[in-house]
């Protein structure tokens, strides 16, 4: 035994000796050289502006805002909380959770990380606007929110004070404003996947932007801090602003991984589910616009009966506000369109914007209807429809499987800007119907929850309102914003009841009428 | 809105742990060829928040000096004074506020062992089990969704696929007038809500997918009782042993996880922590063979 004793003592020195030995180029082994061991201003710049182009995220998370806008109905049975208007809290879904908010971190290092004084300048403006995007939605969302001592998590500051919704909006008009002004002296800056970089169309997308936030300030032309009337001839008259289709702010989606169309079936399992509203078709029908040849397809029935697909009553909706039962029996009866293939069957889809040139039109446009500015409303109206048809028509493959043999042309766009339900109006309140009915074309699928606050800001389109199926309550009403968050309730208590108090009298419900919405 | 997700860090939160053990170990019978062991422990173990911390311990009803700290906490659905489910068209429909509604560690374990010695055979038997505590379990949820869970065959479903008419009631009110307003942790501030049985006929497959989404029912009780280990073992006498060269040898058929009978859980094992969509557990029968030189 002693023997074997002395040989297991031999073999555990020299097995010690190798292995000390191995450890001599450790660093080198330990190193990936394909991994970048610094982070650059480029780099948090990309993940800031996917972060803001890409607040829905995939597939069902995706469409869910246009269950509640009321461009889809949704006939799975299980998610059907916002296509029946239940909002509840600001954190009961991934998007808009003020999780996502966390993101913003990055900002103050892109920043400092910058190597230029002008690079710094570019990617202090692109802060400016990455923050006002991402606290715009959330003040949209909520009401009042913390916002000068928000991300303030590093100097300790974990309970900070609400501002006021009031408060908020100067801060982020004040930050467009700088983002204008910095990146008209900025350089053109790396790790942008919608401009490239280039300075000169980020400053029009800032103006663009400021001009969204101030049409929503509509009813507040009289506040003397706001001064909205006077920015919005400003930006109007002074500033660089979108000139065509070329300067949306938008993801173009590839044949790459990550870079495909959020809806597209690859990893989809929630194609079936999604069903065509009566409200978009049946509007379209009556307008006679071809864009509903390019946003759904022909019903099953349609297909079976042999019906062309160029024909106006291939296309049925159904009504998204009917109980679950009745819309998955409408669906049964095989007479209810689905979204249109390219939205499902085509890798590239459609690029997804966050502000787009059509749209800016329309602001264009309400602004000169309400006085805010000068021009010629009609020109803006047309202009935009015209932007949001070519939009769509250029971005489908001119395949009869998409466009159905209905081609959006620049002769039928002229046509259609003559029709009946189209050609602008004369009375201000019909100028704005059409208006904000245009704005609700082009937005399908696209510009998150922006058509649940224009619906909210304007009552345009009219949803229909089924107490039987509105899971909202009282059941009679839509509701009109989210509750805060049970993390704020649980962390930072006295500021958000404070906020509550002030805001809706100690009641936090989804039917609290925000400051932005009261006279 | 500070910025950050969590903060990792030591706070001035205190727990104290209590709890009570015993262990009872006799011998009722002991003769010169028959020895009877057997072994009795019953423990339970509570943790308490001892003192919160002002700045960081969350601020809700279940976190207090002296309140324990396993709570389990769902989000409810709203009930009539009476304690029936309130019902909105025929749905369910849950709180916006999040409530306690049990504890996870159990009330009371206990295991009970017996050894019986007969000549060169033993035989040795090990049960023991909880009493107490809830968990969720995600298997029993989803065969509900997928309605793969027995207890969705029955006559609404029947109705409702092959003759294609809903018939289903759920049982609860629903309110014909008034509203309810609540503070901040969910207590009812003002009530004037009037309430009438709920006579809404939904789908009931509708129903059961959006009851089974979430809520207080995904979670049951754990209570258990377990037969962990069955074993007999011959010991072979030394005569033959040693002939075989060998100082003892036994040869042991033994069994664990044998049998189990939960209280509430189904289709899942409650003895791991929680069920989400875990495997079934392990029975294993085998033999032992000791031999020592």
């Amino acid at each position: 035994m002693k023997r074997n004793n002395l040989y297991i003592l031999i073999l555990s020195i020299l097995w010690t000796g190798f292995s000390l030995n191995s450890c001599d180029r450790f660093e080198e082994y330990n190193t990936n050289p394909d991994e970048s061991t610094k982070v650059t201003s480029a780099m948090l710049a990309t993940k800031l502006i996917l972060g803001v182009m890409q607040e829905q995220d995939v597939t069902k998370t995706f469409v869910r805002d246009d269950m509640l806008s009321k461009y889809i109905a949704w006939s799975e049975g299980n998610d059907i909380d916002y296509a029946f208007n239940k909002l509840g809290r600001i954190d009961d879904y991934r998007e808009f959770s003020d999780r996502n908010m966390v993101l913003l971190n990055n900002v103050q290092d892109m920043i400092d990380f910058a190597t230029t004084e002008d690079l710094k300048k570019s990617y202090t403006a692109l802060g400016h606007f990455i923050r006002a995007s991402k606290f715009f939605y959330l003040t949209m969302h909520v009401g009042d929110v913390p916002y000068q001592e928000a991300y303030q998590g590093d100097k300790e500051n974990f309970k900070p004070k609400y501002n006021t919704q009031k408060e908020v909006f100067l801060g982020l008009l004040d930050e467009l404003d700088k983002a204008d002004q910095l990146f008209r002296d900025g350089e053109n800056f790396a790790g942008d996947p919608v401009y490239g970089g280039d300075v000169s169309k980020w400053r029009k997308a800032a103006n663009v932007l400021q001009l969204k936030l101030l049409i929503n300030l509509y009813k507040k032309t009289g506040d003397a801090d706001l001064r909205v009337k006077e920015r919005f001839q400003t930006i109007a008259s002074s500033r660089p602003l979108f000139q065509s289709n070329a300067d949306n702010c938008q993801l173009v989606h590839a044949d790459r991984a990550k870079e495909k169309y959020p809806f597209y079936k690859e990893g989809n399992n929630f194609i079936v589910f999604n069903q065509v509203s009566s409200i978009v078709i049946d509007t379209m029908k009556l307008f006679g616009d071809r864009r509903v040849f390019y946003y759904a397809k022909p019903t099953q029935l349609a297909e079976e009966k042999g019906l062309d697909p160029a024909d106006w009553d291939a296309y049925n909706g159904v009504d998204p506000t009917l109980t679950l039962y009745e819309i998955q029996t409408a669906v049964e009866g095989k007479n209810v369109s689905q979204l249109n293939n390219r939205y499902t069957q085509l890798p590239e889809g459609e690029p997804t914007f966050h502000l787009s040139y059509a749209e800016m039109n329309f602001i264009l446009a309400e602004a000169v209807a309400r006085g805010f500015i000068t021009g010629d409303a009609r020109s803006y109206y047309e202009e935009g429809i015209r932007a949001s048809m070519k939009f769509v028509a250029d971005n489908t493959p001119d395949d009869p499987g998409y466009h159905h043999n209905m081609k959006i042309t620049d002769e039928y766009i002229n046509t259609y800007l003559q029709g009946e339900h189209v050609a602008f109006a004369s009375t201000l309140d019909r100028q704005l119907r059409q208006i904000i009915m245009q704005k609700y074309f082009t937005t399908f699928l696209q510009t998150a929850f922006n058509r649940y606050y224009e619906y909210r800001r304007t009552g345009i389109p009219a949803f229909p309102i089924n107490p039987l199926s509105n899971r909202n309550e009282p059941t009679d009403k839509m509701p009109m914003r989210w509750m805060y968050s049970t993390q704020e309730y649980s962390y930072n208590t006295e500021h958000v009841n404070e906020a509550v108090a002030r805001q809706f009298g100690g009641s936090d419900t989804e039917n609290g009428i925000i400051w932005i919405l009261q006279d | 809105m500070s910025g950050y997700e969590k903060i990792l860090m030591n706070t001035k939160e205190e727990y104290v742990t209590r709890g009570w053990e015993f262990v009872v170990d006799f011998m009722p019978v002991r003769t010169r060829e028959f020895i009877w062991n057997t072994t009795v422990n019953w423990a339970t173990v509570r943790k308490y928040y001892a003192r919160l911390d002002e700045t960081y311990s969350p601020d809700n009803l279940w976190v207090y000096k002296g309140g324990r700290t396993d709570h389990l906490v769902e989000r409810d659905f709203n009930y009539d004074p009476n304690g029936n489910v309130i019902l909105l068209n025929g749905y369910p429909r849950l709180s916006d506020y999040q409530t306690r509604i049990g504890y996870k560690d159990p009330n009371w374990v206990w295991g009970w062992t017996n050894t019986f010695k007969y000549k060169d055979f033993t035989l040795s038997v090990g049960i023991d089990g909880r009493i107490g505590g809830k968990s969720n379990s995600t298997t029993n949820r989803s065969m509900w969704q997928t309605g793969a869970h027995p207890d969705t065959d029955n006559e609404w479903r029947y109705e409702e696929v092959v003759n294609g008419k809903q018939t289903y009631v759920a049982n609860g009110v629903k309110v014909v007038s008034g509203s309810a307003t609540y503070d901040s942790y969910g207590r009812i501030l003002t009530d004037d809500r009037v309430y009438a049985p709920n006579d809404v006929i939904v789908s009931y497959e509708t129903y059961i997918k959006d009851y089974w989404k979430n809520g207080p029912q995904l979670n049951f009780d754990e209570t258990f009782i377990k037969l962990r280990e069955l074993s007999i073992n011959y010991d072979i006498p030394k005569t033959v042993t040693k002939k075989m060269g060998m100082e003892n040898a036994s040869v042991a058929l033994v069994g664990q996880n044998l049998l189990l009978w939960t209280k509430e859980y189904r289709f899942a094992d409650p003895d791991n922590v929680e069920d989400d969509l875990s495997s079934p557990s392990l029975r294993y029968i085998g033999v032992n063979l000791k031999v020592e030189f």
